[in-house]
């Protein structure tokens, strides 16, 4: 493990960027909120997923010089197209506007389309804080990997959604997940730790339940469950806000589905993905500022009260965890594998660009 | 098990209502969407729900002849007030709000507060899906239910989210679902059979997995979806708490009828709920999102399944099946209800009428 200071993360990644003919613009956007996740201890979502970026890049999957435009724009609502820019710019300006209207309106909604992976779905919701609004996002996927209820192959991905609310005292309320059981990283956790899965979070190529974390990791496509993990544990209902996901940001926006193009069910040219985000001005509904928040520490409190099963687990709020991570990683860097850092000098050396990551 | 007409089930709970002093209009609302919610297969949330509906009545927690008022208003989004009315009027006036401003303006967002039970969900965002629009519907509840991940007691309800989505050959896409991994009905059912339950569905006092059906029904705790952290019950906890934010902080309702000033259980259920419409027609060029629905649901279906005789489905399919069968064969209703819904028609001071 290699531990880098979070002021150092930055620039090898905008080198990359670079080299790849990215606008500068583009680079401070994508960097910034691939970082923010890493803080965040989302470390699945940030620059763990640059090798991935690349290989979209090399594929022709993206395009690095985006005509990002707004197709359809009311005072509650906006279409932007992404023009298969990577996800992160697209998002971050739909989400802007989004909060931009709802200060006058009270809700609005941002839908972008054509668009690619975005990182972690938790970076957007979380915007709306700073401006003491409600956001949620959710976003379609690039490629199939869960299972639906009762069958054997997988038809779309871990479609996460993510939600945020501001409190005063307390940190605020900030909900990230995907709707699958587990997210791949714990299976390679698993097979490193040479444990055995649990039932529940991965199914074979019968459908029945698969134990065995390699065999797990190597199938292709993986099969991953829906929460809850099978039918008797509500895997319906992960499945089920699994297909609100897909609704809400490939449907709504007009993009594919897990990668798939919805007319011809097959990949196209492009992965086409499409996010969904959503702003919600509380003041309004409460009629005073600040009412709402004061009413959310009392709710949060009355969860952190709640009597823990283990003295030593309390129970915790969403975001809590992530929280956590971003002040221990501001203060003493992002640790990343020595495989992923050896991942990343190697798309910076096949991309020509300066390698300047230095361990703390 | 009885079985009774849809008839005459709506004929029994008007006449208990308008005992009550129900007006005209809001007895017909609620009898409307409690009658639906039976038809759909949905048993907890329609008829079943009387003998609570009942109590709470007895309690003065409801306010038979309310003053149900928008609070707050601008194009996109609303605030009502429903003096305590019976839930059902309210999220129904609130819904048809939400479904007018989604046409006019793209969205609409209305809250809900000092309201009480709704009835189920997925009424309400499918009826926005019925009129061409994305629907979603959520609320709190008045006692709590659902224990955190790593908690003991619980602390929040079964917190439903309900979404629904128009296609044009198909049934409206429309989820309905409590955030924690079963409704507290199957805890009954499994009881009543004299089945254990499955580990993950219910917790002890410690907070320890609870399979005794008997002790799970006294104790209620019931276990957020995913039943265990390791299989994911902290985002079952996420989700429900993100419901009790949007009912309950934003309307200014209270959590679990605590009343804030006290942080002890009021005098008032004062619940909160929230519903959202979204016309896609505004989003997209008209009728592009309904083909695309179509195609999302067709190839769902087409998942390979598991098991032949199994089919994959997309949420609503269920509830759909049950409609067409129960319009035809009539609402079953087991024994115990069946003497509960005689003992309100009684305590009501009505006729009971689902007698042969």
């Amino acid at each position: 493990m290699i531990t880098i200071p979070a002021d150092q993360v930055q620039r090898p990644i905008a080198e990359v960027y670079r080299t790849w003919g990215m606008a500068e613009a583009h680079i401070a956007t994508t960097v910034e909120l691939m970082v923010e996740a890493d803080l965040r201890g989302i470390d699945s979502h940030g620059i763990g997923m640059l090798p991935t970026y690349e290989q979209y890049r090399r594929e022709g999957k993206l395009n690095v010089t985006p005509d990002i435009r707004i197709v359809r724009e009311l005072p509650t609502l906006v279409l932007i197209d992404a023009d298969h820019s990577l996800g992160h710019v697209p998002a971050e300006m739909a989400m802007r506007k989004a909060i931009a209207k709802c200060h006058e309106t009270g809700v609005a909604i941002g839908s972008v389309r054509n668009s690619n992976h975005f990182g972690a779905a938790g970076v957007y919701s979380t915007m709306a804080l700073e401006e003491g609004l409600i956001g949620i996002c959710v976003t379609g996927t690039t490629q199939r990997s869960v299972v639906p209820t009762f069958g054997r192959e997988p038809m779309y991905s871990t479609n996460p959604i993510a939600f945020a609310a501001p409190a005063k005292r307390n940190r605020p309320f900030s909900l990230d997940m995907a709707t699958s059981t587990v997210a791949v990283g714990k299976l390679k956790i698993a097979e490193r730790a040479g444990k055995e899965l649990p039932v529940g979070w991965v199914v074979n190529e019968a459908g029945r339940p698969e134990t065995n974390p390699t065999a797990a990791l190597d199938a292709k496509p993986k099969r991953l469950t829906p929460v809850g993990g099978t039918r008797e544990l509500g895997s319906h209902k992960g499945y089920g806000m699994a297909m609100l996901v897909e609704i809400l940001g490939s449907i709504l926006s007009g993009s594919f589905v897990g990668g798939r193009d919805l007319k011809t069910e097959q990949p196209g040219r492009f992965i086409n993905v499409g996010h969904f985000f959503l702003a919600l001005d509380p003041a309004f509904f409460r009629g005073e500022p600040g009412a709402f928040e004061a009413d959310l520490d009392a709710l949060i409190d009355y969860l952190h009260e709640t009597p823990p099963a283990d003295p030593d687990r309390p129970v915790l709020v969403a975001g809590d965890p992530e929280a956590e991570a971003r002040a221990e990683r501001l203060a003493h860097g992002i640790p990343m594998t020595d495989r992923l850092f050896e991942e990343v000098r190697e798309v910076a050396r096949g991309c020509g660009a300066p390698f300047i990551l230095e361990a703390a | 098990m009885i079985v009774v007409s849809a008839d005459t089930l709506r004929r029994q709970l008007s006449s208990i209502f308008s005992s009550w002093g129900v007006s005209k209009e809001h007895v017909d609302q609620t009898v409307h969407v409690m009658v639906e919610t039976d038809l759909r297969g949905i048993d907890s949330h329609g008829v079943g729900m009387i003998p609570a509906y009942d109590k709470h009545r007895q309690e003065g927690k409801i306010n038979p002849t309310p003053d149900i008022r928008i609070v707050r208003e601008k194009a996109s989004v609303a605030l009502i007030d429903a003096d305590r009315s019976l839930g059902h009027p309210p999220s129904l006036k609130a819904m048809r709000l939400a479904v007018e401003k989604a046409k006019k303006t793209g969205i609409g967002m209305v809250g809900v507060r000092n309201s009480n039970h709704f009835g189920a969900a997925g009424y309400y965002s499918l009826m926005a899906a019925e009129e061409g629009v994305i629907g979603m519907a959520m609320t709190a509840c008045s006692s709590p239910l659902l224990v955190p991940t790593f908690g003991r007691e619980p602390r929040l309800g079964t917190n439903p989210i309900a979404f629904a989505a128009p296609a044009r050959r198909n049934k409206p896409f429309a989820l309905d679902m409590a955030t924690t991994t079963v409704a507290f009905g199957k805890i009954n059912i499994a009881r009543r059979a004299g089945k254990p339950l499955p580990e993950g569905w219910a917790l002890d006092e410690d907070g320890a997995p609870l399979t005794d059906a008997q002790k799970a029904f006294g104790l209620r705790r019931l276990t957020p979806l995913g039943g265990t952290r390791e299989l994911g019950s902290h985002k079952g906890y996420g989700l429900a708490a993100m419901v009790e934010i949007l009912c309950t902080t934003l309307t200014g309702s209270w959590f679990m009828s605590r009343d804030p000033e006290t942080g002890e259980q009021g005098k008032y259920n004062n619940i909160g709920h929230f519903f959202l419409a979204i016309d896609p027609d505004l989003v997209r060029e008209e009728g592009e999102f309904r083909d695309d629905m179509d195609r999302l649901m067709d190839m769902f279906r087409g998942t390979p399944p598991a098991d032949e005789g199994r089919p994959v489905m997309v949420p609503g399919d269920p509830e759909y099946a049950a409609y067409e069968e129960r319009k035809v064969a009539g609402i079953p209703m087991t024994e115990t209800l069946y003497e509960e819904v005689r003992a309100v028609a009684e305590a009501s001071g009505v006729p009971f009428l689902l007698g042969n």
